[in-house]
């Protein structure tokens, strides 16, 4: 009986504790507020071959094929995909949808001008947009905020690190009011470039009545893991540790390149070989300020072969992914161990040579990255660090960057406290060699978990934090305070794009993990057909424009936002624009545009003169300025419907008749236990059916929770084990200044974003 | 009593064991390994083989499973001599697919199965992924084997290496040219060497200070035990001991004269005690050189504030101390005025912190201060000088304890006055006041006191919500921040902390217990 008794208990226990896990296990899944915080796109690759499926020869329209038989058994239980033909298959479909683009994102290589390179790149994006493979949704920002700092007193570019410098950023005793926002953008963008814009808007605040503080206090949700600025991915640690150091070149608050630690620097004639002249008496010291060494070309020697040593996540983007540095990406993959034989050298102690392995027209802007933070080699190895093969993160003796008490700096702040998920102090450096010209004594975080909606406005409120951004519970409590009339203000989108893609070429219909799971219920009938429509242009364009984007974004940031954050293009509008006048001939017309064009509206000139009725530029917007954010330029029912009829009769030739009676079968997997997911689902399929009048149906796949919805859609690692039809949760951000880095996933290769299309 | 105690203590350890190892499986093999790359961006940034090479790197490093890759292998066999650099270089060129391996690469292959099958490995090959004869990207060709780690051995290191001693064997670096001795000293050098100050210092031993003396609580501190209750594989403590991250004091740093071995005095944050051996750290680092004469160089900064386990415990003591000093005497009111109006505010409390959750009290009550103009974000840099910081985060903790305890001791107290020898004694003529001072509350007090101890040393534990809504630097979010991390090192170390806590609050509380009351008697006769 006793011992009955205990076993009782044990097993108690044992539930008990089973039950805290299951309890206390997180789940990733949920979208809170405005943000969507999905992962953003895995890459991957493959190619199954399916005769059964594969579009008929186009090449003959006039033959009509009968109709495709139907075939009842559930596609989940009889079909069969052998992956032994996938990349033949591939090629063939991706030369089909996407050749156009490739052909231009190619001939952007051996564009002889930036001007052209960003032309031929908008061209490619208007053709990979034109060919509706996926829906452009969403980018982060666009919410409601209310602030005491300037807007443009900090860097505002939209890659690297460089707009996390803070230093210079003017903080003001009060709140800032949208109409002198407004004012004080337009500023900018009328001084842009001219150096005068800081001297300005102090003068400018000063005599509105504002004062002007010399402390910034911010809230902040993550701490940094990491102090190394070489070995970290994330981006909250380099926000932290990008005030301990200074990069070669860094762009001021007006967008601005500017000399920092090079004092210059010169490119040979082919492009490959960048010389950079490093200033003199810039000095490394510790956190306590005490000088540790003079800073020489050296170190950046030191932290590139850090950087590819340690290989924190970012490391191929100073090798193949990137920056293209000689022999980079062989020293990673470990095909070279001699580091001298990688591109970068130290002629002599102020004098650094970076040799790249061809032409990379954008590297220049990729300095401000962490992965281009020098590093101090004395200090390093002091810390236990070492190089080559000896690099041992796990070494006990290795302390380099584990807490800022182990780093060395030579940028504007130290740090003389970091207390996690609580405070991160940075006090100006007094050996800083450009202290002179840094407006901010001291910078201090303080932490928020974000579990209390209005600890953040509270704060902001009572001026513990300068400024927030405002979620629906706080922007009521600004309201009730008469604090949201007089200051709120819809903050800037940033660079991030989301995206919904189609699966063009189905061929699961369960998870690849785990065959319970997102089971289809589509017919083998169902699912050749679908396969064969959005293997059609005219079908596509018609899904693509039969969205209501703003409703789909009004599950998440509510209907008075939903279309601030809207995103109509892959790379953002207004991402680059062109440095000099340039003609570009598009569809045979040489169509001239001036310097200072927008990349997005040589996109929509390229569409226009396609007759795709998609707007991914609007003059109108932004306020005037123009923007391809912020509207919705994709749902447009009647170019749905032109589009579904062209494409019923191309159909009705290869066997696919498309009628109310008898529609395409679209099936879309999501998240059944997330609200968000759950209602977006929901518009997708309101959205195409209403929009289409039916001709499509759409079949909502609950796979229950975060992970079943995963890897139903994001998870394979080849397309053709993508159980999905249209997948939304796939966002890219940029790695670096130019177009390319968002333009290279949709490259025909394993490892890509083509994977959800079902294709690699 | 003794037999009676070490029975306790042993059973207690056997329990904690068990429930360490109820833990590991529950990690390590019942959650879904896949789940902790969920929410990582990198693991989206690589592709192919390298995705595949990401996930089993990171299951070693959050210890789920042993893992070689085929070159470290060779690095290994070159390291101990068994072949040369030229051999490892080309053994390590294996080919995109087997059969373009090379015959040296065939037979180190071989070697490398035979020696994976040995030892239990299952040995995986990822062909090259390419795409029109070039590689892709991340899809260069793997070679690695790796093998699941068997629950006995997990548990087995764990314990073995649970506490460590520092001894003058432990600095492996093969420079290191100094005597291997401790050494003893009445007058620490740290302190400029004139003032008394004993300590005991090695060489060879990681830590330069083993046994020390300053003026802080509690005055003598050492460094010869540590507590390896594990390490943190991910998150902001990467790297670091969960007994380290409980432990070590957090703030700004503040400078003290100090004098360095080599006889420098600087104003410095530097705390010599700490100092610890990296090998190599002096040579070419001219600051260390100016101020330390042996690899003892890296030390922690003097502090200015609590350690994480420092601020949970000193807010969880205070707010029991004040839950104690409030809620026995109103406790012992509302029994002796049982249905008065005092008893039932007391029981409508009571009832309000039993029906509404924690967070929900905790907030109102944090709104309720920021409408009194107290402090609700706990910044610790101001909390060192003002006291405001610290009222709310105090009262939030100590108001339902308080009402805990009067729920309790007025139960106890009401059970104890209709019991049979209270009508004895008020029958036998004593004054209602005796009967209650002398009878009915020492009686009523027993199960209080038993969760005296529970309630010292679960302070510890920290308060989790009551830090998360004030932000305070504290240990009570360590266990739920781990488990949403998957920090397998943490929820493990953080487990048999608790664990440990727990049973030695409850041996704790028996005793304390036979203290108070006679008639509890631990020795086998006297049952």
């Amino acid at each position: 009986m006793k011992n009955i008794k205990k076993l009782l208990a044990l097993l108690l226990v044992v539930v008990m504790v089973a039950a805290l896990f299951v309890g206390c296990q997180e789940n990733p899944t949920t979208t809170t507020g405005g943000k969507d915080t999905t992962p953003p796109d895995t890459k991957t690759d493959t190619t199954p071959v399916n005769t059964e499926e594969q579009p008929p020869e186009t090449t003959e329209p006039e033959e009509t094929l009968p109709p495709i038989e139907d075939d009842p058994r559930l596609a989940a239980e009889a079909f069969e995909y052998s992956p032994e033909g996938w990349y033949d298959e591939s090629d063939k479909l991706y030369d089909e949808t996407l050749g156009e683009y490739y052909e231009y994102y190619m001939k952007s290589f051996e564009a002889t001008s930036m001007a052209e390179r960003y032309a031929l790149q908008a061209i490619a994006e208007a053709k990979l947009l034109g060919s509706a493979i996926m829906i452009p949704t969403t980018t982060q920002g666009g919410n409601y905020a209310i602030t005491r700092v300037v807007p443009r007193t900090a860097n505002t570019t939209l890659w690297g690190n460089d707009s996390d410098r803070f230093h210079n950023v003017v903080v003001l005793n009060d709140f800032l009011t949208p109409e002198l926002r407004d004012e004080i953008k337009g500023k900018w963008a009328e001084l842009r470039g001219t150096g005068t814009f800081e001297a300005w808007v102090r003068e400018f605040v000063v005599s509105k009545g504002y004062e002007i503080q010399d402390t910034y206090t911010l809230g902040y949700t993550s701490d940094p893991q990491t102090w190394d600025p070489l070995n970290t991915y994330r981006s909250a640690d380099s926000e932290a540790i990008v005030n301990t150091y200074d990069g070669l070149l860094e762009y001021d608050l007006e967008n601005v390149q500017q000399p920092a630690i090079a004092e210059s620097y010169t490119v040979s004639d082919d492009g490959t070989v960048y010389t950079f002249k490093i200033r003199q008496g810039v000095v490394w010291t510790d956190s306590q300020g005490r000088k540790v060494a003079d800073l020489t070309a050296d170190d950046f020697v030191a932290a590139l072969q850090h950087l590819l040593d340690a290989q924190g996540g970012l490391e191929t983007l100073a090798a193949d992914d990137g920056a293209k540095i000689l022999n980079a990406q062989k020293y990673i993959d470990g095909e070279i161990t001699d580091f001298a034989e990688v591109g970068v050298k130290a002629l002599d102690e102020y004098t650094l040579e970076y040799t790249l392995e061809e032409n990379v027209p954008f590297f220049t802007s990729m300095l401000g990255y962490n992965i281009f933070a020098p590093m101090c080699r004395s200090y390093y190895t002091s810390q236990g660090g070492k190089f080559g093969a000896e690099y041992d993160a796990e070494d006990a003796n290795y302390l380099y960057g584990k807490d800022p008490d182990h780093i060395a700096y030579c940028g504007p702040y130290l740090v003389t406290n970091a207390t996690e998920a609580n405070t991160i102090v940075f006090q100006a450096n007094p050996e800083y060699w450009n202290k002179d010209n840094i407006a901010l004594k001291t910078i201090t975080w303080l932490y928020n978990d974000g579990s209390d909606d209005l600890k953040a406005y509270n704060d902001a409120k009572a001026g513990t934090i300068a400024g927030c951004g405002l979620n629906t519970s706080a922007a009521e409590a600004a309201k009730k305070d008469g604090l949201f009339d007089k200051y709120a203000f819809i903050s800037d989108t940033n660079a991030t794009s989301y995206m919904a893609f189609f699966n063009i070429n189905r061929k699961a219909y369960a998870n690849f993990n785990d065959a319970t799971v997102g089971v289809s219920t589509k017919t083998m009938y169902d699912a050749e057909r679908y396969n064969l429509a959005m293997q059609n242009i005219h079908f596509r364009r018609a899904m693509a424009a039969s969205l209501d984007r703003g409703s789909y974004n009004a599950q998440g940031v509510g209907e008075e936002l939903k279309y601030n954050n809207l995103r109509n293009s892959y790379v953002p509008g207004n991402f680059v624009s062109l440095p000099e006048e340039y003609t570009v001939e598009i569809n045979g017309t040489n169509m001239t545009f001036p310097a200072g064009t927008n990349y997005g509206e040589i996109v929509q000139a390229q569409l226009d003169a396609d007759g795709v009725a998609f707007k991914v530029w609007d003059p109108e917007a932004d306020g005037g300025i123009g923007s391809g954010d912020g509207y919705d330029g994709w749902y447009n029912p009647e170019y749905a419907k032109a589009e579904l009829a062209i494409a019923i009769e191309e159909l009705a030739k290869v066997g696919v008749i498309i009628s109310k009676e008898n529609p395409i079968v679209m099936e879309i997997p999501y998240q059944g236990n997330s609200e968000v997911r759950t209602n977006r689902a929901n518009v997708f399929k309101q959205s195409f059916e209403t929009t289409l009048e039916n001709n499509v149906e759409v079949r909502l796949l609950d796979c229950i929770d975060q992970p079943g919805w995963l890897y139903a859609g994001y998870y394979p690692d080849f397309g053709y084990q993508m159980n999905a039809d249209l997948m939304d949760v796939s966002g890219w951000g940029p790695d670096y200044g130019d177009p390319q880095t968002y333009l290279a996933t949709m490259t025909p290769a394993p490892g890509g974003m083509v994977k959800s299309c079902g294709m690699y | 009593m003794k037999q009676y105690l070490i029975k306790r203590i042993l059973r207690s350890l056997v329990s904690i064991v068990i429930v360490v190892a109820i833990v590991m499986i529950l990690i390590y093999s019942l959650l879904n390994r896949d789940m902790i790359f969920a929410q990582d961006p990198m693991y989206t940034k690589v592709s192919n083989n390298q995705q595949v090479i990401y996930k089993y790197r990171n299951w070693k490093n959050y210890g789920y499973i042993d893992y070689v890759p085929y070159t470290d292998w060779l690095q290994d066999l070159c390291d101990k001599g068994e072949i040369d650099e030229e051999t490892r270089r080309a053994a390590a060129s294996f080919g995109r697919k087997p059969e373009n391996d090379s015959e040296i690469v065939t037979e180190y292959i071989a070697k490398f199965e035979a020696y994976c099958a040995e030892n239990g490995y299952t040995v995986q090959r990822l062909n090259a992924v390419t795409n029109r004869k070039k590689l892709a990207p991340g899809g260069a060709q793997q070679l690695f084997a790796y093998r699941d780690r068997s629950l006995l051995l997990r548990l087995w290191t764990y314990f073995s290496g649970l506490i460590q001693v520092d001894n003058v064997h432990n600095v492996e670096d093969p420079e290191f040219d100094g005597e291997r001795k401790l050494s003893f000293t009445w007058k620490d050098p740290a302190y400029g060497g004139k003032k008394f100050s004993p300590a005991v210092m090695g060489s060879g031993t990681t830590h330069k200070y083993l046994l020390y003396c300053t003026n802080k609580f509690p005055f003598i501190h050492q460094n010869l035990l540590f507590l390896n209750l594990g390490k943190s594989y991910s998150g902001n403590n990467k790297d670091q001991d969960v007994y380290e991250i409980m432990t070590t004091t957090q703030g700004n740093w503040v400078q003290s004269v100090i004098t360095y071995p080599t006889g420098l005095v600087e104003n410095s944050a530097d705390d010599l005690h700490t100092a610890v051996y990296v090998a190599g750290s002096l040579e070419g680092n001219p600051v260390l050189q100016d101020r330390f004469t042996d690899n003892y160089t890296s030390t922690q900064t003097v502090k200015d504030s609590f350690s994480r386990i420092g601020y949970s415990f000193v807010i969880a003591i205070i707010s029991t101390v004040m839950a104690y000093m409030i809620g026995l005497p109103i406790g012992l009111w509302m029994a002796l005025k049982k249905d008065k109006l005092i008893d039932k505010i007391g029981t409508a409390y009571i009832v309000f912190i039993t029906a509404v959750p924690g967070v929900g009290y905790i907030l109102m009550f944090k709104a309720a201060g920021a409408a009194l103009g107290l402090k609700t974000t706990f910044q610790m840099t101001e909390a060192n000088s003002n006291i405001s910081y610290w009222v709310l985060p105090i009262v939030s903790l100590a108001l339902p304890w308080v009402a805990n305890l009067m729920r309790w001791l007025r139960r106890f107290m009401i059970d104890q006055m209709n019991s049979d020898y209270v009508k004895f004694a008020r029958s036998g003529g004593l004054s209602e006041s005796e009967i209650f001072r002398k009878h009915i509350f020492k009686n009523a007090m027993i199960p209080i006191v038993h969760g005296i101890p529970g309630a010292i040393l679960g302070a510890m534990a920290g308060a989790f919500i009551t830090e998360k809504v004030y932000t305070v630097p504290g240990i009570g979010g360590l266990l739920i921040n781990a488990i949403g991390n998957y920090d397998n090192g943490v929820i493990v170390g953080v487990t048999l902390f608790y664990a440990t806590i727990t049973v030695v609050s409850l041996i704790l509380g028996d005793l304390l217990m036979s203290l108070v009351d006679p008639r509890i008697n631990f020795t086998a006769k006297a049952r």
